[in-house]
């Protein structure tokens, strides 16, 4: 099964709030130039975004070791700190999500006039972005699955969570040629810059972990829950 | 002079870039880092006091900021801005000897991993300090970073990686440059790295901030 998302803007939006808290600010002391900076930013990202992504649901299982998790005759080996959240998994939702190129060649843009700062701005909104726009896809898969009485698990990537990044290669194989513009790189890094993959756990017995921040090391991850 | 140097560090450390620029607020309608430079050369006061006694020690000031968490990146990228700009006065100089680098480090983030942050802020941080930086860019492969090796005889290599599973290339690079260059001294940095990576690996340094960096390669330098 396959779902493919085209998410309005509107639905996604990216505030001050959310980027003061992910720069650091987050006390509201943010000095006026900063703030300015990210409204103008702010007022005209929707020129430069087209969120969206999907999934592919898959029967899943596995190894006898459990630390191999079997998709459509794949064989994925994540952590044993992803496979532990996994385990009781009877499907698993392969999913991708992006923005496309145009935040990326706008950062781009203020960076070739020596412009730092503007920069900066648009690549931490598009990191917001892309996570909200997932945000959305997997609130909606939640409440397909409770349809079935099925639940789901928190989202667990590649490259995070010590799980090759290599292993992109394979999970793209889950998904149809070129799903949502999405191609990988020699490195299996992915193209749009501003997109995310990975795995959601689905199944009667799996679990959403509100703190999922507390079992990884990188405590200076920009994504962690503070 | 004296006063002048520690006027130019302020706006270094406070990103003041020039008079237009209207950051610091509370400095709107001064001049900044760029008139200072110039009105100090103007004064005769040599090229290397101007960015030793007072670009360089604002920028060290806002390193140690950043490190203790009292401001951010965005405040960083102010000051590097106010440092640029202020070189573009100094940087003739370099041509004629008047400066010289302390060295060349090479930077970039290991293969398999785009994220510039931490990188371009290690970078700036560097440069900002006087050296001749050399940025490979994002996901670059080990034998680019040897490449650069060869091209710089006695430089320094930074590494840098945000993902767990990056930190592999880390290894190889390590590997591959000590292999033809041991005396190359590589740091490393990133969220996902610490002090035992460095071990493990044969790196030289861990920096857990961009001004660690600074000061691990100007111990060196001096």
């Amino acid at each position: 099964m396959i779902e493919k998302y085209n998410i309005e803007y509107e639905k996604v939006v990216v505030r001050l709030s959310d980027l003061e808290r992910f720069i650091g600010y987050s006390g509201g002391d943010i000095p006026d130039l900063f703030k300015d900076i990210i409204n103008e930013i702010l007022a005209d990202i929707e020129n430069h975004v087209n969120p969206t992504g999907g999934y592919s649901i898959n029967e899943a299982s596995f190894t006898s070791n459990k630390n191999e998790i079997v998709a459509d005759k794949l064989i994925f080996t994540p952590s044993q700190l992803i496979t532990a959240r996994l385990k009781k998994s009877e499907k698993i939702a392969a999913f991708v999500c992006t923005i496309g190129k145009g935040i990326t060649e706008w950062a781009n843009e203020f960076l070739k006039k020596g412009d730092t700062l503007h920069s900066y701005i648009c690549d931490v909104a598009g990191s917001v972005l892309v996570e909200k726009t997932m945000d959305i896809i997997h609130a909606d898969l939640k409440l397909k699955m409770a349809d079935q009485d099925l639940r789901i698990t928190n989202r667990y990537s590649p490259g995070y969570c010590d799980w090759s990044v290599a292993e992109q290669q394979k999970l793209f194989k889950l998904l149809p040629e070129n799903f949502c513009g999405i191609t990988l790189t020699e490195t299996s890094l992915m193209n749009p810059i501003k997109s995310i993959s990975g795995f959601i756990g689905i199944g009667k017995g799996v679990k959403f972990s509100k703190h999922d921040c507390e079992l990884c090391n990188m405590e200076n991850c920009v994504y962690r829950n503070k | 002079m004296e006063s002048l140097l520690n006027e130019i560090a302020h706006c270094v450390e406070f990103g003041k870039i020039d008079l237009k620029s209207p950051y610091p607020p509370d400095m709107k309608g001064k001049e900044g880092a760029a008139e200072l430079t110039k009105k100090a050369l103007d004064e005769g006061i040599p090229a290397k006091d101007i960015l030793e006694k007072g670009l360089i020690v604002g920028m060290a000031k806002i390193g140690i900021k950043f490190r203790a968490n009292e401001v951010f990146v965005p405040q960083v990228l102010m000051s590097a801005k106010a440092m640029s700009t202020a070189m573009e006065h100094i940087k003739p100089l370099f041509i004629t000897g008047a400066v010289k680098a302390k060295g060349t480090f090479i930077i970039g983030t290991v293969a398999g991993d785009l994220h510039d942050i931490g990188k371009n802020l290690v970078s700036m941080m560097i440069e900002g300090n006087g050296w001749n930086v050399v940025d490979l860019g994002v996901d670059v492969k080990p034998e680019k970073f040897l490449e650069a090796v060869k091209e710089n005889p006695n430089s320094y290599v930074g590494l840098s990686a945000l993902l767990t599973t990056t930190m592999v290339q880390m290894e190889k690079i390590v590997s591959l440059i000590k292999e033809d260059h041991p005396e190359t001294k590589i740091l490393i940095g990133g969220a996902p790295v610490n002090e035992n990576f460095k071990n493990k690996i044969g790196a030289d340094f861990y920096a857990p901030d961009p001004q660690g960096a600074v000061e691990y390669i100007n111990a060196g330098a001096a």
